[in-house]
Parts: C-alpha cells; sequence; structure tokens
C-alpha cells in the first residue's frame, strides 16, 4: 500500500500540474486577450485550441502539408545518420579524429537558422525543399555524432581482449561486440533527432521561397490571416507529430533491441 | 601516444584551429571547383576582401562597410544578451525552487518536458503578437531557448550532491538554506555550464531569428534585405559574422568553464565516465 501511493503520487501531481497550466492558460486568454466583441485574441483558450486541432485532423490539406514537411526532415535525418556513421568509421580507424568529430558537431548545432537559410535559398531552385533538409540536418547532426561516438567507447576493453584471445581479427570484433555495444547510444541519439528533424523542417519553410505546402506554411498563412486559434491549433499538433516520432523509434528500439528498454533514461538530455 | 603530452587546453584550441581551417577550406573549395555564379556565391577569401580590402565590393571603402557591420551586431547582440540573462535567470530560480519543493517539482517538471519540444518557430509568432515588435519580443523568444537548457542542467546539478556531504551539513545542524548556498550550488557549477554550452549559441541563433521574422535591425533582418536587394558580398559576409559569433558564445563558455573550474573539480571526462556508469 505504502510502495503504491508513492508511485500514484508524483502522477497525481503531475496531472495538478496539467490542471493549474489549463486554468491558468484559459484565465489569460479570457480575460487579457478575448477582444470586446468576444473574439479571441493572442492566446485563444485551450478548449478552442484543440477543438481546432480536431477539425484540422480531418482535413486532408492538413495532413498533406504535414506530411511534406516529415518528408523533408526524413531526408535530413537520414543524411545526418549516414554522416555521422561515416565519421564514426573514420574515428574506428583514426582515434585522434574523435576530437575533431565532436567539434564539427558543435558547429552544427552552434549555426544560427537565420544565417545559413538564406545561402541555401539562393543556391537551391525555387520551389525546393533544401531549406527544410539542411536545417533538419543541423538540427540532428550533434547528438548523432555524439550519440556514435559513446557508442564506439562503448565497448569494454575487456570484451575486445576476449575477442582477440579466441583469435578473432579487428573485423569480428566490429561485427561482434563493438557493432552491438554501440546499439543503445545510437538508438538514444536517434530518439532525440527525431523530433528535433521535424522541427528543423518546419523552420526551414519560412525562409523557403516557391514552397506552399508544409505544417510551417500553414502556419504562416494563418500568421498572415490572423488566425491565432489556427495558430495555437498548428503548434499543437507540431508537437503531437514530435513527440509521435519520439515515440515511434522508441518503439522500434524496444522490439528490435529489447535489452536496450531499460537503460534509455539518457534520452531525457 | 607521444611522450610528451600537449596540455590539454593546447589540445583543444589546435583541434579548434583545425576544424575551422577544414570547414573555410571546403567552403572555399566547394565554390572554386564547381561551377556556381560567383556572383551569387562568394568564398572566405571574398568575406575577407569585403571587410578589409577597398574597392572590392560597393560601399568602395572597406572601413565604410565595417562601420555600416558594427551597429548591426551591436543590435543583435544586445537582443542576445537580454534573453540569455532573462532565460538564465528564469532558469536559475525554477530549477532551485524545484530543488527545494518536491511538489512544485512533481507539479511542473513533466509539463516542462512537454514545453521544451513546442517548436520555438510556431510560438514565435504568438509572443510578437502578444509583445509586439521590440526589445520584450527578442528578449522572450531568445530567453525560452535558454531557459529550458538551463532548467534540465542546474536542476539534475542540485541534485547531484553527494549524500556524505548532504549528511555531513545536517549533522553540523545546517538548514535547507545552508545546504543549497554551500553544497548544491557549488555542485551545480560544472552542470550550469554544460547548459550554457547549448544555451549562449542558441541565443544569437534565436535573436538573428527575431530580427529575420519581426524587425528591421540587426543581423537577422539584414540577412534578409542584403539578399532581397542582391548585395551578395554583405550577405556572405553577414552569413559568417553571425555564425561566427555563435562559434564565439560557445567558445566564451567553454574558457569562463575552464577559468572557474580549474582545480576544483575532478577533470570533465572523469565527471562524463561517472555519469554513463550510472
Amino acid at each position: 500500500m505504502q510502495t503504491r501511493r508513492s508511485a500514484l503520487a508524483p502522477a497525481l501531481l503531475g496531472l495538478g500540474g496539467l490542471l493549474v497550466i489549463l486554468v491558468v492558460w484559459q484565465l489569460v486568454a479570457v480575460f487579457a486577450f478575448t477582444r470586446p466583441n468576444g473574439s479571441y485574441g493572442a492566446v485563444p483558450p485551450p478548449l478552442a485550441a484543440f477543438e481546432r486541432v480536431a477539425a484540422d485532423l480531418v482535413d486532408p490539406a492538413y495532413w498533406a502539408g504535414i506530411g511534406a514537411t516529415a518528408g523533408a526532415a526524413l531526408t535530413g535525418y537520414l543524411i545526418a545518420i549516414a554522416v555521422a556513421l561515416a565519421l564514426g568509421v573514420l574515428v574506428l580507424l583514426l582515434p585522434r579524429l574523435e576530437a575533431f568529430a565532436t567539434q564539427l558537431g558543435v558547429v552544427a548545432a552552434c549555426v544560427p537558422v537565420a544565417a545559413i537559410s538564406p545561402i541555401v535559398v539562393l543556391l537551391s531552385p525555387p520551389g525546393s525543399r533544401a531549406v527544410s533538409v539542411v536545417l533538419a540536418l543541423l538540427a540532428v547532426e550533434f547528438p548523432m555524432i555524439i550519440g556514435v561516438l559513446l557508442g564506439l567507447r562503448a565497448t569494454t576493453p575487456g570484451q575486445l581482449d576476449l575477442v582477440h584471445a579466441y583469435g578473432g581479427g579487428t573485423l569480428t570484433a566490429i561485427r561482434k561486440v563493438r557493432i552491438i555495444a554501440a546499439i543503445p547510444a545510437l538508438l538514444s541519439a536517434l530518439k532525440i533527432g527525431a523530433p528535433a528533424a521535424f522541427l528543423g523542417a518546419m523552420t526551414g519553410e519560412f525562409f523557403a521561397v516557391g514552397v506552399d505546402s508544409g505544417a510551417g506554411r500553414l502556419l504562416i498563412s494563418q500568421q498572415y490571416a490572423g488566425d491565432f486559434v489556427g495558430m495555437w491549433a498548428i503548434a499543437i499538433l507540431a508537437t503531437a507529430v514530435s513527440a509521435l516520432g519520439y515515440g515511434v523509434i522508441a518503439l522500434a528500439a524496444r522490439w528490435l533491441a529489447p535489452w536496450t528498454a531499460h537503460s534509455s533514461t539518457g534520452g531525457l538530455r | 601516444m607521444s611522450a610528451r603530452r600537449l596540455p590539454r587546453w593546447a589540445v583543444t584550441l589546435l583541434t579548434t584551429l583545425v576544424t575551422l581551417v577544414v570547414l573555410l577550406a571546403g567552403w572555399q573549395l566547394a565554390i572554386t571547383l564547381t561551377d556556381v555564379s560567383p556572383y551569387l556565391t562568394k568564398t572566405p577569401l571574398d568575406v575577407w576582401n569585403y571587410l578589409f580590402v577597398d574597392g572590392a565590393f560597393d560601399p568602395a571603402s572597406a572601413a565604410e562597410r565595417r562601420a555600416e557591420l558594427l551597429p548591426m551586431i551591436g543590435v543583435t547582440l544586445f537582443h542576445a544578451g537580454v534573453g540569455l540573462a532573462f532565460g538564465v535567470s528564469l532558469g536559475l530560480v525554477g530549477a532551485v525552487v524545484m530543488s527545494v519543493s518536491r511538489t512544485v517539482r512533481a507539479t511542473f517538471l513533466p509539463i516542462a518536458l512537454v514545453l521544451q519540444t513546442v517548436p520555438l518557430i510556431a510560438m514565435a509568432p504568438v509572443v510578437y503578437a502578444v509583445f509586439g515588435s521590440g526589445v520584450v519580443t527578442a528578449a522572450v523568444i531568445a530567453g525560452v531557448v535558454t531557459f529550458f537548457p538551463l532548467l534540465m542542467n542546474v536542476g539534475a546539478g542540485l541534485g547531484a550532491a553527494g549524500g556524505d556531504t548532504v549528511d555531513l551539513v545536517r549533522a553540523y545542524g545546517g538548514g535547507r538554506l545552508r545546504l543549497l548556498f554551500s553544497v548544491q550550488l557549488p555542485s551545480a557549477l560544472p552542470y550550469l555550464f554544460a547548459g550554457l554550452k547549448i544555451a549562449a549559441p542558441a541565443t544569437v541563433s534565436a535573436a538573428t531569428l527575431y530580427e529575420f521574422l519581426f524587425s528591421f535591425e540587426g543581423l537577422g533582418a539584414n540577412l534578409l534585405t542584403s539578399k532581397s536587394y542582391s548585395d551578395y558580398g554583405l550577405l556572405w559576409t553577414l552569413v559568417a559574422t553571425t555564425i561566427a559569433l555563435a562559434l564565439a558564445a560557445y567558445g566564451l563558455v567553454v574558457l569562463l568553464e575552464r577559468l572557474v573550474l580549474a582545480g576544483r573539480f575532478p577533470p570533465e571526462s572523469a565527471l562524463a565516465r561517472r555519469g554513463d556508469s550510472r
């Protein structure tokens, strides 16, 4: 009984916190942001925003938009993985390059989107989603590189000695030990990267020229129309899609590599 | 490994220089080896010429061009600085409150975890609609990207004080505040810097994003206008400047970390390894 109550208490408090936020949101919306004629201002009440989310969900234009953004995000995500793995192979061959690989990741994480986007737009044809792909790539690259490097370090010397003692060479060690030892760190990087890639791709649509579909584009058009309920609905939808990306990879990880399910607390940061 | 090992700061400095050279050379080669238009694309050498060689671009005097650039940098630094101060103070207060009260922590930590995934680009128009154009909007947008890394990292740092040290304070009759100021806050210092390493370049990025979207001043806004005026020399110089600013912000935090933490804590690598095994 005692243990059950202590396990239940945080969940209840968390629920209470959610309630507090919703109530404050409602009060702010009604008392600070409702116009005299009763229409909603910059902060609409939560119910109105969620009603709009429900309405958006049955609108095929929203599915097409979110799909287009997710496609660009996926492209950037896959390129980022390929780059990180290539760097990982380099570090495996030449361990001294590790600091260099980390710094490339730091640079990718530091590059301001407002700086890189104009030149990507300049160099890509109108209507191209290249900005979205590049921003998704940059958002994901640092966690990917760190995940790969942590994965390479995850093998203990004892495990390698065992392979060598049984006559295994470097390749056997990589195939049988190092790849498997690297999987938890890789999976946790893949999880962190999924939401970041979608948000990067969405940000890219604010800079793209000649691109007229996507979650970011929907947001821009609602911004022009002053449709605040619609803007909040898109923000909620984008958060949900990002969370979904994280969840799908977490599920896939549990299915593909069940032994990592408990060691994935590192996913928090 | 060579017998005579270089000190750690020298290795870091060397790697940083190598990384910079590789990136600059890659930029230069990517443009000279492909047949992209030299009118649209500028190389690092062009940026150098823009900043320091008379006559290469318009206006003719390089000093004049630099004089136009400086106020833009100043505005962006102001926006980023105010945002950083705002986000860091809120993050610190939030982390301390969550450390002192378990109820507050359990109530708001889950929400903070969800809120930090709300896309900045989706909230920016709402922030703009509420606060209008000005330094308050810049501070809120730049503060948002600072707040969460600080809250999470400092929160973890306050919880990382060793059990023995906590017991020691208790045994000598120290209260909650004594524990906070003598043990928890000092032991959270490395985590504070870990948070700042994410936050400092992110505020530069957020400040320029704000300027790009909603303002007519600063590096971000001029990135937009120089492109629409086809002033590509200025555009590429602004791109290089903005990226350099973000990297400098990161480097400054690393430098501060080295200076403040020198000799007080076990080396970073030892700390990280201890964290891994848990």
